[in-house]
């Protein structure tokens, strides 16, 4: 390493380091009790943070010490987007863990911790980055899983979806060693160029690049690793398992999708199986995630079924290597938009962990319609319904799939999400034409800054949905400066 | 036959065979106690396997931190908690027997993907055994993951405080 | 004699096998800590294969790694038995059954 590359170097990466000084900031502040401000800094860190990578960001691609971290090219739009999934999310928790008498202030420091962790995942150029950005995050989550220490379910959720975790962790390890030992070396670049190496091994190569799949898998929540959902999303205090269901979603899909394309795992080019395995678990998992999503009767776990069922619509466009990469990025930002919404409202709803059936949701319209409104908004655009920008993700990823031939998989995509509108709707249709004797008894306390950030949500989503190109076109643009891809034409 | 390659041979069968011994005790251990100390069993004869592999600086610090640390910490989790022994350790049903199924299964596909792959003789010089090539690596090349591995151990510490103190109700 | 000098392969071996009970032994015991001694087992093993590999190629990104899995593997335990602690506190039992960790 040169080390007159030090400052340049930082500089490329400052962002990261921002986080990393308001994470320790927080745990100062909290110590000298200084309590009120903590959440604000850790919104405005996180704010600040994701705007300078995109605004400052290196505009062409570049790897930075030694070849470990990537900046430039699609990094500084994830990291923005990451920073955005911690911003919204740290606007929902502090009601919600007052209401639930836990005041624990680390908790935001957590969240930015977690927040470094998928920024390092995501914009890894090693496998080693990848490796330690995914075990910070999963390391954070794990205690938001765990944090309602008296509460048995918290318990478990944080039993569960820790030993789970590092079971997958392992797996993912496992395959990463063989990739080492076929090629001799973890840095995605260098690996990009001994493709060959990888392929002349064909058999080694598909147990290595399966048993890295299976790590990535699970943490995704796909279809035969999927069954810790559920039950952690449900004991995990609610505006933290929006985060979970989204950022940690993105920043793996992110760090599949450079995997994907640097290993060539389905490129066209070359016969190989892989494409038909993540083909076969995209199919599994939309289907599997819409139907058993329909039979739930808590909105936290309708919620949870249905997040796998976006995981497969996400697996579908990685089937389509090259304009798939670009709708996935978008279908993330806008899945992570509606999920922390709707997962935000959720917590402002309940007053116990209990409070989140169904049922209880009867009557809303009438009793509080702005909140009743807002969800319908975020349940409206999760089904993909027209002016929402649900539905311009939706597209993107089907159109993509079509683009690269996948005309089967796509259509039972669109089919699966007929069939998923169904459950979305059913809880839109008890808020709003139910007619019962007493008002819902939920009792939806309107706080400033959930509030203020149910409002921004919405007005995101209705706004990307009449004009998806405001996000649509930077994606495009760090493309083009990252990778010589043929842009994926306007619809 | 040369010296260096009768001590690795003799290194790598003794400590295979203890290593795989100490894994089994772990598997069918029924007190807690007792499957923890195989697996130190197991993990210093991983430690003699990097010896013999010539990772001298792996070696040692496997022995401090696996055998040290991270075992200790486990035998006081183990006896603090002051659990029961484990039942059915021993019994067969369906899921105990598709998992060894599996986990053979496994083994023996992987044996016949690698058969005819690495097949040269392990012995030779280690470079990057050394605490010297390590130590210079880990500061130059490999200095950002060294100085990120330290958020995973503040997080790891943070997140055990928050879950393991005892609940009180003005918290913070 | 010359059958017995182990190659890359033998080790390569040894750590398949570990991983294997490691597997085996998350599927099939009940204690919760015990299936986390396990999981440690199988990272151990990982460990062994990319100490082989590095060795083999002669170069510091295995060796680099496994300095940095054990470190991971440090603060996993941390939390992990954190976690135990405070399970355990509310149900003086850690039998993953009753937590339902493979329900499917």
């Amino acid at each position: 390493m040169d080390l007159h590359l030090l400052g340049s170097d930082t500089l490329a990466i400052a962002p990261l380091l921002l986080l990393l000084g308001v994470g320790l900031l927080i745990m100062l502040l909290d110590s000298f009790r200084v309590h009120a401000s903590i959440p604000w800094l850790a919104g405005l860190g996180m704010l600040s943070a994701g705007a300078w990578a995109w605004l400052a960001g290196p505009s062409q691609s570049q790897v930075v010490f030694s070849g470990m971290m990537e900046a430039g090219g699609i990094s500084p739009l994830v990291t923005l987007f990451l920073c955005l999934a911690g911003v919204f999310t740290v606007l929902f928790v502090p009601d919600y863990l007052a209401r639930h008498d836990n005041k624990v202030n680390d908790v935001y420091a957590l969240l930015v911790f977690a927040v470094l962790g998928m920024v390092l995942m995501a914009n890894a150029h090693n496998l080693l980055m990848t490796f330690i950005g995914l075990e910070t995050m999963s390391m954070c989550l794990y205690i938001f899983a765990a944090l309602f220490k008296t509460d048995t379910r918290s318990n478990e959720a944080g039993l569960k979806y820790f030993l789970l975790g590092s079971f997958a962790s392992a797996f993912l390890l496992f395959g990463i060693a063989l990739v080492y030992g076929i090629t001799g070396t973890l840095d995605l670049g260098e690996l990009s160029t001994k493709i060959t190496l990888l392929q002349e091994n064909k058999a080694l190569f598909y147990v290595a690049s399966g048993l890295m799949l299976v790590g990535f898998l699970f943490k995704v929540a796909a279809f035969p690793f999927h069954n810790w959902t559920p039950d952690v999303y449900q004991g995990t205090p609610t505006p933290l398992a929006g985060f979970m269901a989204t950022g940690s979603k993105m920043a793996a899909f992110v760090s599949l999708g450079i995997i994907i394309e640097k290993l060539e795992l389905v490129s066209p080019a070359v016969d190989n199986r892989l494409a038909t395995v993540l083909a076969l678990t995209a199919f599994l998992t939309m289907v599997y995630g819409n139907l058993v999503a329909a039979r739930q009767t808590n909105l936290k776990r309708m919620l949870a079924y249905s997040s796998i069922a976006h995981s497969g619509y996400v697996l579908l466009g990685l089937c389509a290597p090259v304009f798939g990469f670009q709708a996935i990025l978008f279908y993330m930002f806008i899945y992570t938009l509606m999920n922390i919404g709707a997962f935000g409202l959720l917590g402002m709803a309940e007053q116990r962990m209990e409070d989140t059936d169904i049922e209880s949701w009867k009557g809303l319209g009438k009793s509080s319609p702005y909140m009743a409104g807002a969800m319908a908004v975020f349940l409206f655009s999760l089904a993909g319904i027209p002016p929402l920008a649900g539905f311009m993700s939706k597209y993107q990823v089907f159109l993509s799939a079509i683009r690269e031939d996948l005309v089967v998989l796509a259509t039972i995509g669109i089919l699966t999400s007929v069939v998923g509108a169904f459950y979305y709707l059913r809880v839109i249709f008890l808020m709003f034409f139910q007619t019962t004797e007493q008002p819902s008894t939920l009792n939806l306390r309107q706080k400033m800054a959930p509030a203020t950030g149910i409002a921004v949500l919405v007005l995101l989503i209705i706004l990307l949905g009449v004009f998806p190109s405001l996000i649509l076109d930077p994606i495009r643009a760090a493309f083009s400066s990252d990778l010589v891809i043929e842009m994926a034409s306007q619809p | 036959m040369e010296a260096a390659t009768t001590i690795q041979t003799v290194l790598f069968w003794t400590f295979s065979v203890l290593g795989l011994a100490g894994a089994v005790g772990l598997l069918f251990n029924r007190n807690a106690v007792y499957a923890a100390l195989s697996l130190v069993l197991n993990f210093f004869s991983i430690a003699g396997l990097y010896l013999s592999l010539g990772a001298e600086f792996l070696a040692a610090v496997q022995i401090l931190v696996y055998a040290g640390a991270i075992m200790v910490l486990f035998l006081f989790v183990i006896m603090l908690l002051n659990m029961q022994e484990e039942k059915g350790v021993f019994t067969f049903d369906i899921r105990r027997g598709a998992a060894f199924i599996l986990g053979f299964a496994f083994v023996a596909e992987m044996m016949v993907v690698l058969k005819g792959f690495w097949n040269h003789e392990a012995g030779g010089e280690f470079t990057y055994g050394k605490v010297e090539p390590i130590g210079r690596a880990l500061l130059t090349d490999y200095l950002f993951p060294f100085e990120m591995i330290s958020i995973v151990l503040i997080a790891a510490l943070i997140g055990a405080i928050l879950v393991a103190r005892r609940h009180t109700h003005q918290e913070g | 004699m010359d059958l017995l000098t182990p190659t890359i392969l033998s080790y390569l071996t040894v750590s398949l096998l570990m991983f294997a009970i490691g597997t085996i032994g998350v599927m099939t015991r009940r204690n919760g800590i015990v299936v986390f001694m396990c999981i440690e087992l199988m990272l151990n093993s990982v460990n062994l294969a990319l100490v082989t590999f590095s060795h083999m190629w002669d170069n510091p990104a295995g060796s680099m790694l496994v300095f940095f899995v054990m470190c991971v593997a440090a603060a996993e335990a941390v939390v992990g038995l954190a976690i135990v602690i405070s399970i355990f506190r509310n149900k003086q039992d850690i039998d993953i059954n009753h937590v339902n960790i493979f329900k499917w």
